[in-house]
């Protein structure tokens, strides 16, 4: 909760300070994760106990994101920033079969490249690195997730334009075999990482000048 | 005004989503898969001691196996058995790794415990750490080591596998003897 209140302070402050220099904008986006999933097998070393876990695995509902951002212009093609929101997940099944609807802050740092302009709107790239914040128990331990966003974005009014691209989450997950199975002999914890790719759609908008 | 409709639209997003929500999901559907059980943990070393005398076979085995669907929330997880089923191991004709089929869930967590418990009495087990291994109308045989005496029983081991999986074919690594069980075989096997 505390998380969600600082995202909502974040959008009050992103309000109130938008001024010459610094872009202010509002972002609205999809995801909708593809790609094959994959396992590998643990063999672990203080139990006589072979354990498959997912390396890869796509989430089964798209989800969506409302994100505010704050960037600086150093020249008139590249802005750098930080962006910060919040990732809505629907009914995601993520190691049992229970459905969780989840809100998930999100902290990033961003970058916008203009490339070039086609008939007075341009185009360019833009790079997010962040982290994804929550922490909750599914049989394993899901606790928070770094992320990597890549996407081309095309200018379609002064104020607005829209952003098309691939994004990469990599879910921090641990589990305790003595927890999952009992009859084990002895806790073994195992960390790994579930990575994820979603098509990511956005739209934005500027609120500063 | 643009100020106004951005703090509603949070305060929307806010009211309706406080948090997270687990709901239940439906089991999955099982289907065949083939397993792979290695041999246990010494295995050779666990000879028959029914008699009296220098035992010279390896014991047989009953080889209990359940295969369980986990679901789980933040309490814990919960096990519902999917299969269950005993083979049994005759040393003379059946081989490890041993191959068996079992039904089992096509998406995970599942798991499946194994449970081997020698039909005949050895030597090498130790009838005190596991006092399951105590029971058994084994014949008197003691050996006494410093500062522990060992006697024959039947022998158990526990081993298995966690898939989060669909593979059709699964391995199952070489069970082992409960733990905080003297390891007799180097002593006992070795004095014959």
């Amino acid at each position: 909760m505390r998380f969600i209140l600082t995202v909502v302070l974040l959008i009050f402050a992103c309000t109130s300070i938008a001024q010459k220099g610094i872009l202010v904008d509002f972002k609205f986006g999809l995801l909708n994760s593809f790609g094959t999933d994959a396992s590998k097998n643990y063999e672990s070393e203080i139990n006589p106990y072979s354990f498959g876990y997912n390396t890869k695995k796509k989430l089964k509902h798209p989800s969506v994101n409302f994100m505010a951002g704050l960037a600086y212009p150093f020249s008139k093609k590249l802005s750098v920033g930080i962006q910060s929101g919040i990732y809505l997940r629907f009914k995601e099944q993520y190691y049992t079969l229970a459905q969780r609807t989840s809100v998930m802050p999100t902290l990033q740092v961003t970058a916008k490249y203009k490339l070039f302009t086609i008939d007075d709107r341009w185009l360019g790239v833009n790079a997010a690195a962040g982290m994804l914040f929550f922490d909750f128990t599914d049989v394993a331990r899901f606790h928070n997730s770094i992320l990597y966003n890549a996407c081309l974005s095309y200018q379609l009014t002064r104020k607005s334009s829209i952003q098309i691209g691939i994004e990469n989450e990599a879910d921090r997950v641990s589990i305790d075999l003595k927890k999952f199975d009992q009859n084990l002999f002895k806790s073994d914890v195992l960390k790994y990482n579930i990575n994820r790719l979603f098509f990511s759609a956005s739209y934005s908008f500027l609120i500063s000048k | 005004m643009l100020k106004f409709q951005i703090r509603n639209l949070c305060a929307v997003v806010i009211i309706f989503f406080t948090g997270c929500t687990q709901l239940p999901g439906p089991l999955p559907a099982n289907h065949a898969v083939t397993f792979t059980l290695q041999q246990p943990l010494n295995y050779e070393c666990f000879v028959n001691h029914y008699v009296q005398g220098v035992p010279n076979t390896k014991i047989g085995l009953a080889i209990h196996y359940t295969v369980n669907h986990i679901s789980a929330n933040n309490n814990g997880p919960t096990y519902v058995s999917v299969a269950e089923g005993t083979l049994t191991f005759n040393p003379s004709t059946d081989v490890f790794p041993l191959t068996f089929t079992a039904l089992s869930p096509v998406s995970g967590p599942w798991n499946i415990v194994v449970i081997i418990e020698g039909t005949q009495c050895a030597e090498c087990a130790n009838g005190y750490g596991d006092q399951q291994e105590a029971s058994g109308p084994c014949v008197s045989y003691t050996y006494t080591g410093n500062p522990t005496t060992y006697q024959a029983a039947k022998p158990r081991w526990q081993g298995g596998a966690g898939p989060n999986n669909n593979a059709t074919v699964q391995n199952i690594r070489a069970p082992e003897r409960i733990p905080n069980v003297l390891n007799t075989c180097n002593i006992d096997c070795r004095i014959q």
